[in-house]
């Protein structure tokens, strides 16, 4: 199905028309709006619209009850993408948003400035190269592309490791207030390499946050090749970042997780319960979604856990050729601890760039029962030689006993009377 | 020619008597048994037939088990919905004797096609079984002096509050049958030592197994039979009759006790049963010492005596260390020693102490549970130094075991409780005895008339006869002296049947589960709310939810709710139990990943701060504290928690850290909404409610009981965009987070 997308502006959207064709050139249902039209809406009746929004702010105090940061949040938590783009003149509400992200944007009308690395005439539009290494994000071609157009705000990052900076200031890079400061900033909201330009938010349920502080390098100037401003680098990571954002690519997929034991067959596996002891055998399925297409995902370090409060195992599991074309098996054997009680097998895998994946699954394990236990064992020879022993002896008395004859009773013999 | 025919007259006289004594025994004891099972059916009329209080609920899902998927299941079965995650091997931890009971009566009532639920067997079998407590009671005190006296000692243990406050309608708990069982095995064991028949001996050690599969108190009788032996053989009482008496139980109860799961090596491994163990051994040296006397002249035995004893003491001492040091004998419980240092529960193991009936009696509560025949223990004990028989010897020993322990623990008073009704019985029958007993002695007008008259008075006495064991030369002879102790005896014997019923009645049948109390219009109000919150949790939460709570409520919420649990009343795990401890004592943001390790879904706890019900976990909450203290000291203090005054505080002068405990927030969250403003007021503790109401940010209220008094709250899940969750519970309020300047560069981490 057509991933629908939702792009709405505060201004006339007509300047990125270069952008949106793009986006409908990879399949995907574009739908354009106003942030005050009365049809823009994110839910209907308790649901969502729209797969992914756009969001784009230039000059607009307020965003409306429609477009708050408690709208968009609900709008992510509840399995949308949304892509924030503001610029010097953003509203208060898109700095709390990104606050909530733990990305800090700076205050409204600073820009990002730098001296030495800029446009030619212009200290405000700056070439950056500070571009994320992440290969699930950020393609080797837009790597080699060249420096990247930037003009707008920039914001640091707190500590959140769900964060992604995708694009960095230059070391001489700093933010500086147009408003409240005069020659020159002596204490910038961020400067050098912990200037962030663009950021992206990974969501531990697979959802997807891009923010960017320009609105100008989306725009048809730089990205429509007609345009004597024409970048080529700013095209190619637009359509990286909108890839990765509305989840075409790095998207991980893990499917038919099954556990028993070795000597199970394949239905009745995955039971609520199992023997201590047991040799047992864990599988899984994961696929990789690159430009839409499910791939194998080949990896040596996803690693399994069998949990009962701590961890029992801690093993790597190990990529099984297969058939499937789609997606790659991997497996792990391992003997059940000898421990009764709910133990949970979990695949906990968090990769930058990709979505995590977080499976689990509790089963039983219990004691053995009054006839498993192992019989008939060695040492116990010398109790069962004891017992029949006594059994043969009470035998053996009870038939001396009866088969004897009784002695003669001893008669007193009589006193003779004088 | 007339002394025969006056000997005849008598003769078919005595054979008369015979005859109807027997019928009016059975049919005495048959509303001894009726008076029992009716005594104790109060909460079965007041509420219904429900399970009571929190052991019983476990016995019955144990019992469902059973009769749903029969006997093997049962035995191996595995919970894991308690003590997640741990689970629990329920089959092998537990005493099966009364689940098997309720069984089979439930198989045979369905062989009879008598379509009962299996709850309504459970409930009724407590009762149904103190009528057959009251049978065996009977037997074992009739031995001491008379049918009459075991006649007087089964009705007092029919209805005595020591024995009902264990056994009313819905007490499915083991004491129920067990104090049956514990009878019936010392009339067996009296029967065996008087008669020397294996038999008898054999029939103890069988129904002693039957006390061992039905309860963790037959320690008791494991210790009791081997102290009346070695009490015997002191008094220079060895006959081969108690040899084979004893023997023959030793060898077939303990061999048949070592086959429960539960108990399984303990016989031979643990000290509770090494008396038992040391009797028997012994019993063989009396033995072997009578025997070789018989052979050996006197000389050569003294000499032979001497080397025996001094190896046997010696290799006694080697074996006992050895076995000691290297473990194979255990040592004793913390339970045992707290029995004897009733400091030290206190200062090791506060689990055992939080318990309340493992607290000391007061003298009022004695009273209480056995009314008069309190001060007839010692008048019976004493008559029983008079006969001193061997059977006599055996109650002197009970009361005197019975009484210490029982002045340890409170639970004991239902141990101490068959001892004390057959000291008074044999005091009341004794005292009924002289003082009805013997005829008025008349001089003799004439052969012929005085023996008309004679014959005419016995017919006249032959009823009250019937309760003495015999006339006598000797006693009262004044009527008036008669009539007066006569009848003050029986208004003592009313007054105990009086109070008995309305011990019963006010004091024991309630179910705990059901609460009522008395409106103003004095009318009765049912309090519902547990079963209300249980029902919440049945409905409106999946089947495989973890409910938290303190472990007074596991076994509840199991049984009615079907819910999957943390720590219940089993209390076999006490890190587990910690666990729990801490996570209510501790700020939220170090609760929650203890809620979240643990997969905990919902938190239940109980507030009576709204009812005045004063057994709520604000007020066990000191025991969680102490318990995870023991763990943890470094984290949770005790000290903390009061303020500096030393005050238990829950209102605005309670402490910080009292204030941030999750137990706190969520007792007085909302607390306030019941009351006009400012009005708030705990009346459970007796303190204002706190003038701002705690706020939760890791978990939410998710139901409340309609007299407030079971809460339960959602844990919430982590946020998916990596917030912390009390600045999530503030954005949705609408705070913002205030940040109009850059922050100072040391203040933001560095990210590459």
């Amino acid at each position: 199905a057509r991933q629908t997308v939702l792009a709405v502006a505060d201004h006339d959207i007509g300047g990125y028309s270069t952008f949106l064709q793009s986006l409908t050139d990879r399949d995907f249902d574009v739908k354009t709006s106003y942030i005050k039209d009365e049809s823009a809406k994110l839910f209907e009746y308790g649901e969502r619209l729209y797969d992914n929004l756009i969001l784009l702010s230039s000059q607009s105090k307020s965003l409306g009850p429609v477009f708050s940061p408690k709208s968009l949040l609900e709008f992510v938590q509840s399995g949308g993408n949304l892509f924030v783009v503001a610029g010097s003149q953003l509203p208060e509400g898109i700095r709390e948003l990104g606050r909530q992200l733990d990305m800090f944007l700076a205050e409204r009308q600073s820009v990002v400035v730098d001296h030495f690395n800029h446009a030619e005439g212009s200290d405000d539009i700056i070439l950056l190269d500070g571009i994320s290494e992440n290969p699930y994000i950020i393609s080797d071609e837009t790597r080699a592309a060249g420096p990247i157009l930037y003009k707008g705000i920039g914001h640091y990052l707190g500590p959140n490791p769900q964060t992604q900076p995708i694009l960095r200031g230059n070391p001489t890079s700093y933010i500086y207030n147009t408003k409240t400061e005069a020659e020159v900033s002596k204490n910038p909201w961020a400067a050098g390499t912990q200037l962030f330009l663009v950021s992206v938010l990974q969501s531990s349920t697979g959802e997807r946050v891009g923010l960017s502080g320009s609105i100008d390098m989306l725009k048809d100037e730089y990205l429509s090749p007609q345009s004597p401003s024409f970048s080529k680098s700013n095209f190619l990571f637009a359509r990286d970042l909108t890839n990765w954002v509305f989840q075409r690519k790095g998207v991980l997929q893990a499917t038919n997780m099954t556990y028993g034991k070795v000597a199970e067959p394949l239905e009745s596996r995955n039971a609520s319960c199992y023997r201590i002891k047991d040799e047992m055998i864990f599988s899984i399925d994961i696929s990789l979604l690159e430009d839409g297409q499910q791939t194998p995902y080949v990896a040596d370090d996803v690693q399994l856990e069998l949990i009962m409060l701590d961890p029992y195992y801690r093993v790597n599991l190990v990529p099984v050729p297969s058939d499937s074309q789609t997606s790659q098996h991997y497996e792990a054997v391992l003997v059940a601890p000898d421990h009764y009680g709910d133990f949970t097998f979990k695949i906990e895998y968090k990769r930058p760039g990709l979505t995590p994946i977080e499976e689990k699954s509790t089963f039983t394990l219990r004691q053995f029962f009054h006839n498993e236990f192992p019989r008939f064992l060695p040492h116990a020879y010398p109790y069962y030689a004891s017992c029949f022993s006594v059994l043969g002896a009470f035998l053996l008395f009870c038939g001396i006993w009866l088969l004897q004859k009784p002695a003669k009773p001893v008669v007193p013999s009589a006193k003779k009377q004088n | 020619m007339a002394n025969s025919a006056t000997i005849t007259s008598k003769k078919g006289v005595k054979s008369h008597q015979k005859d109807w004594k027997i019928p009016l025994k059975v049919l005495i004891l048959i509303c001894i048994a009726v008076a029992s099972v009716s005594s104790r059916l109060f909460s079965v009329i007041r509420y219904e037939s429900i399970i009571h209080e929190f052991d019983p609920w476990f016995n019955f899902r144990a019992s469902k088990i059973l009769v749903e998927q029969g006997f093997y299941n049962f035995l191996n079965w595995f919970d894991e919905r308690s003590w997640y995650p741990l689970g629990r091997v329920a089959g092998g931890t537990l005493y099966p004797g009364l689940m098997v009971t309720s069984g089979i009566i439930f198989k045979v009532l369905h062989l009879l096609r008598i379509n009962v639920n299996i709850r309504d067997v459970c409930v009724l079998l407590a009762p149904a079984f103190s009528g057959i407590t009251a049978i065996a009671t009977y037997y074992l005190a009739r031995e001491l002096k008379s049918d009459a006296c075991g006649l007087l000692a089964a009705a007092f243990m029919g209805i005595a509050p020591g024995y009902t406050s264990r056994s009313v309608a819905g007490s499915y708990d083991n004491e129920a049958i067990a104090i049956t069982l514990l009878m019936s095995t010392f009339a067996l064991w009296i029967k065996a030592v008087k008669s020397g028949s294996s038999f008898w001996g054999a029939c103890t050690g069988l129904l002693y197994f039957y006390m061992v599969t039905a309860w963790g108190g037959y320690v008791f009788i494991t210790n009791m039979i081997p102290l009346h032996v070695f009490v015997l053989l002191l008094m220079g009482r060895y006959t081969s009759k108690l040899y084979i008496a004893y023997t023959t139980y030793y060898v077939i109860g303990t061999l048949a006790s070592m086959q429960v799961p539960f108990v399984g090596f303990q016989p031979v491994s643990t000290s509770e049963h090494m008396s038992a163990l040391g009797v028997f051994g012994l019993l063989q040296l009396f033995a072997f010492y009578n025997y070789v006397k018989g052979l050996v002249s006197s000389k050569q035995f003294q000499i032979l005596i001497r080397f025996a004893l001094v190896c046997l003491v010696g290799l006694a001492t080697v074996v006992l260390f050895a076995l000691s040091s290297t473990g194979v004998i255990a040592p004793w419980t913390g339970r045992f020693y707290s029995l004897w240092d009733t400091n030290y529960a206190k200062i090791h193991i506060p689990i055992i102490a939080s318990v309340s009936e493992h607290q000391p009696p007061t003298w009022s509560s004695l009273f209480f549970d056995l009314q008069f025949l309190i001060w007839l223990l010692p008048v019976g004990v004493y008559l029983c130094f008079k006969e001193l028989r061997n059977e006599h010897v055996f109650i002197i020993i009970y009361s005197v075991l019975g009484t210490y322990f029982c002045g340890v623990m409170v639970r004991l008073v239902l141990t101490l409780t068959p001892c004390v009704c057959i000291a008074a019985a044999v005091a009341i029958s004794t005292l009924l005895d002289t003082y009805m007993g013997p005829e008025v002695e008349e001089d003799k007008v004439s052969e012929e008339a005085a023996s008309a008259k004679s014959k005419n008075k016995k017919g006249i006495f032959s009823i009250l006869s019937f309760f003495t064991s015999g006339s006598k030369n000797i006693g009262i002879y004044s009527l008036l002296s008669r009539v007066l102790v006569i009848s003050s005896t029986a208004y003592f014997l009313i007054m105990f049947v009086y109070h008995s019923s309305w011990v019963t009645s006010n004091a024991y049948s309630s179910p705990t589960v059901v609460l009522s109390t008395v409106l103003n219009d004095g009318s009765l109000m049912y309090i519902d709310d547990f079963r209300e919150a249980y029902d919440w949790l049945r409905r409106n939460t999946p089947y495989d939810t973890k409910v938290m709570s303190w472990w007074d409520y596991g076994y509840q919420i199991a049984g009615m709710a079907d819910r999957i649990t943390l720590v219940d009343n089993n209390t076999w795990n006490n890190t587990h139990i910690a666990t729990v401890g801490k996570a209510m004592s501790s700020p939220e943001e170090k609760a929650y990943p203890i809620l979240r390790k643990h997969d905990v879904d919902y938190i239940l706890i109980i507030y009576g701060g709204t009812l005045g019900y004063s057994s709520d976990d604000m007020n066990k909450f000191l025991w969680m504290i102490r318990i995870s203290q023991g763990l943890w000291p470094d984290e949770i203090v005790e000290r903390n928690f009061f303020t500096p005054n030393g005050e238990y505080r829950t209102d605005d002068a309670a402490t910080p850290t009292m204030r941030e405990s999750l137990l706190y927030k969520m007792s007085y969250h909302g607390a306030w909404k019941l009351f006009p403003p400012n009005q708030g007021y705990d009346r459970a503790r007796n303190q204002k409610l706190p003038s701002k109401d705690p706020q939760l940010f890791t978990i939410e209220e998710a139901f409340t009981t309609v007299h407030h008094l079971v809460r339960l709250y959602k844990v919430k899940k982590p946020d998916t965009l990596g917030r912390d969750l009390k600045q999530v519970t503030l954005f949705e309020e609408g705070k913002r987070k205030k940040l109009r300047r850059p922050a100072k560069t040391n203040e933001i981490p560095l990210r590459v």
